[in-house]
């Protein structure tokens, strides 16, 4: 594993409704695609991993369907809602756009002043 | 405002069974990683060990849960109702004044409604009752502004107004129904024959009293009202016709009332002629009684 990054505040939330976006996904799932996803850079804190997803759950951007898990067991699958799906959209641009803000804004050099 | 009452709403039909789902799916969580560092080469005992660690303190991982899915707004509420239920009952005596205070004013303020609803908002149930009116005698003198009519003031007025299309009179008082052994006292009303045409209402049994009726002797007939008819006659189809005693006098049913029907605040339940001598429909004495008219 190489180095790993803290999150930022609120992109949690945003990671979880992309992760759910791409297939429904039981709580660890989660945990483990966001990894995937981010080639193992970020780490998930898991104690936040849970309120997240029920306060998602809770503003009907996800929704959680009980059904049988790879191993057999019953696990709780999240799948994303029309409003995560605007909410995602949403959430995306504007994160573009304050990184493309911020990488313009780090990398000005002197002469560009 | 919407918004967070739809929240309420959603937390309170998931409140039941809200825990149970949320410690199976924690169990999951913790089983599968648990499993996943099995296969990293962990000891089990290790590996459950480390990935109840990993998600934190287990509790307060759970009651993040309840606040972010909006449950624990209820037990919140529970707890503080708990609360002010204990405070209450430690001192009675300020329970006992502040609900007697709250039960008096409410019925206070229902009651007031009732008799305004009733008198003022409510029209009378009678089809054009905006043109009913009562009459009274007053008697300025007498410093008496609502006295009833006589049955002479009656007899003279009617047909001598052009105001009033119809006019009869009424009057409030009791009966003793049934054969001796076995009687009831009721309360009954005694009408003219135009009562029930001035109030706009016909029996939906039988027929009304006739002007014959109002002479003593042949006012031997009776209209019942439709809760009386049925309590007492099981709603017989038959009843027209048939004979009753009232204050001991063979009384035959002429009509059954339509359901509902009532006057003012009567709780007459049988109707009969109001019987008078002709001496008396003549300008003589005065008595009392009342008259109804439009």
């Amino acid at each position: 594993m190489g180095k790993t990054a803290d999150l930022l505040p609120g992109t949690l939330d945003m990671l979880i409704l992309k992760a759910v976006s791409l297939q429904p996904l039981h709580g660890y799932g989660v945990l483990l695609r966001i990894q995937q996803i981010s080639g193992n850079a970020l780490e998930i804190p898991q104690g936040s991993l849970y309120p997240a997803l029920y306060r998602l759950e809770h503003q009907d951007l996800i929704a959680g369907k009980w059904d049988q898990s790879e191993n057999n067991r019953r696990a709780k699958y999240y799948s994303l809602t029309p409003a995560g799906r605007r909410r995602l959209r949403a959430e995306t641009e504007g994160w573009n756009r304050l990184t493309s803000a911020i990488a313009a804004a780090l990398n000005t050099t002197s002469e560009e002043v | 405002m919407w918004k967070r009452l739809r929240s309420f709403y959603r937390a309170l039909i998931r409140r039941p069974g809200f825990d149970d789902g949320m410690n199976e799916e924690l169990a999951f969580h913790i089983a599968r990683y648990a499993d996943d560092l099995v296969r990293s080469g962990v000891s089990p005992e290790e590996a459950r060990r480390l990935a109840r660690l990993e998600l934190g303190g287990l509790n307060s991982v759970k009651e993040d849960c309840r606040e972010a899915g909006g449950i624990h707004v209820f037990d919140e509420l529970f707890r503080q109702l708990n609360y002010a239920v204990r405070l209450l009952r430690k001192s009675p005596g300020f329970t006992t004044t502040a609900l007697l205070t709250l039960a008096i004013c409410l019925g206070a303020s229902l009651t007031i409604f009732a008799v305004i609803d009733s008198v003022l908002l409510r029209p009378l149930p009678f089809p054009d009752s905006g043109r009913l009116v009562t009459i009274f005698n007053t008697y300025p003198k007498a410093g008496v502004e609502r006295d009833g009519s006589s049955v002479t003031n009656y007899y003279e007025r009617r047909g001598h107004i052009p105001a009033f299309a119809s006019l009869a009179i009424y009057r409030y008082g009791s009966a003793i129904i049934g054969e001796s052994g076995s009687t009831e006292r009721e309360r009954i009303m005694r009408v003219t024959p135009d009562f029930f045409a001035t109030l706009g209402v016909a029996p939906v049994m039988g027929r009304v009293f006739t002007e014959d009726e109002t002479s003593y002797q042949a006012d031997d007939v009776v209209i019942l009202s439709d809760a009386y008819w049925r309590q007492r006659y099981q709603a017989d189809p038959h009843i027209v016709g048939t004979q009753i005693r009232a204050d001991g006098v063979t009384t035959t049913v002429i009509g059954v009332l339509p359901p509902g029907f009532r006057f003012l605040s009567s709780e007459a339940r049988l109707y009969f002629p109001l019987a008078s001598l002709a001496a008396d429909r003549v300008p003589a004495q005065r008595h009392s009684g009342g008259t109804s008219s439009r």
